[in-house]
């Protein structure tokens, strides 16, 4: 498996240190000479002084055999490029940019480069998930994130604490699927009596997702 | 027509001049508040401090009633995103880019379908056909 990296900040360095170990055969690209022959010294003839954003550079790269090409600078213009380019001019099978401001994910996806990561929106879920309280926790989307797997700690003041789940008015495209209780599993039936301090994990698409907040933790705003 | 030119240096301060001038809706974007000094006090168009790449600063700047976007910072790849944002998202009717680098104009115009302007190209022809003559 052969790998492109550009950008050698240090998610760059850092990922091809990773991916070496691991085996890959690795292409570090920067158009930063002292950068490159910093890095050259520790890790040789991996290192390429090119621009990855060109059509040059990547060729000198050997990405017409590249299996991935992974776009990791700190412009968010230059890894869209990287992608289109890898993609679309050498055929490279999968492509992946780093994203820095996250409303660019949509941007890029619909710009045809649908594999991002951004480090900016997974810090954000995290402290979603583990610090907020009164949120649904996305823990998972698919279909192009219209819809998602979300969490949901009832407090005591929780309106839909002792009722059943029949009993919650949930909207047409939300489904409650499981209950963690303690340690235990509960799989959710319409007889089922949520509990305070129960963790709902539900399904819902996108447009239902406030108002399933709602039902679930109350009206109060976010 | 209403125009957004994104990056306002010698080429997007003089179109921007010159379209307001005819009386077109103008509106500049750059990152760099200095870079409106090269417009004069006069102008009338309308000034937006951001980054083209930015969908919220394009809206800023009436990207969305927008019929020209014209992009033309120092950068090819912050002007190929914006050309990109402005055709495929905002749908602006009439989209050109500048994009310096020959082989990436080839790419965009041919596989993407953005229209670019290539200086690299144009000033080669003018240099290559002044030569000859002499």
């Amino acid at each position: 498996m052969y790998v492109v990296v550009v950008g050698a900040g240090q998610v760059g360095y850092y990922l091809t240190k990773t991916l070496l170990s691991k085996g890959y055969e690795v292409t570090l690209v920067d158009w930063n000479f002292n950068k490159v022959q910093l890095l050259e010294q520790e890790l040789g003839g991996v290192v390429l002084y090119a621009s990855g954003s060109s059509i040059d550079g990547l060729e000198k790269a050997g990405c017409s055999r590249a299996d991935v090409i992974v776009a990791v600078t700190g412009d968010d213009e230059d890894n869209l490029v990287i992608c289109q380019l890898g993609k679309r001019y050498f055929k490279v099978p999968k492509a992946i940019a780093r994203i820095n401001n996250p409303k660019n994910e949509s941007v890029f996806k619909e710009l045809g480069v649908g594999t991002t990561i951004s480090g900016t929106t997974s810090i954000a879920d995290a402290i979603e998930r583990y610090v907020a309280k009164q949120q649904l926790c996305t823990l998972l989307t698919f279909d192009h994130d219209e819809m998602a797997l979300l969490e949901a700690e009832l407090d005591y003041d929780s309106p839909v604490v002792d009722k059943t789940i029949g009993e919650i008015p949930l909207p047409y495209e939300c489904i409650i699927a499981l209950i963690l209780r303690g340690r235990n599993v509960v799989f959710a039936k319409g007889d089922t009596v949520l509990k305070a301090k129960d963790l709902v994990i539900a399904i819902s698409t996108k447009n239902e997702q406030e108002n399933l907040r709602k039902i679930l933790l109350g009206d109060s705003e976010v | 027509m209403r125009v957004v030119i994104v990056g306002c240096g010698r080429v997007g301060s003089k179109i921007a001049k010159e379209l307001t001038e005819e009386g077109h809706e103008v509106s500049v974007v750059d990152r760099n508040p200095l870079a409106f000094d090269k417009l004069q006090s006069g102008f009338s168009g309308r000034m937006v401090v951001g980054t083209g790449i930015d969908e919220d600063v394009l809206i800023n700047a009436g990207i969305e009633a927008a019929d020209t976007v014209v992009s033309v910072t120092k950068g090819d790849n912050t002007n190929i995103m914006v050309g990109q944002i402005a055709k495929f998202i905002f749908k602006v009717p009439n989209v050109v880019v500048r994009i310096v680098d020959p082989k990436s104009k080839m790419f965009y115009e041919k596989e993407i379908g953005l229209s670019c302007y290539c200086p690299t190209e144009v000033s080669c022809d003018y240099y290559i056909r002044h030569l000859k003559e002499e």
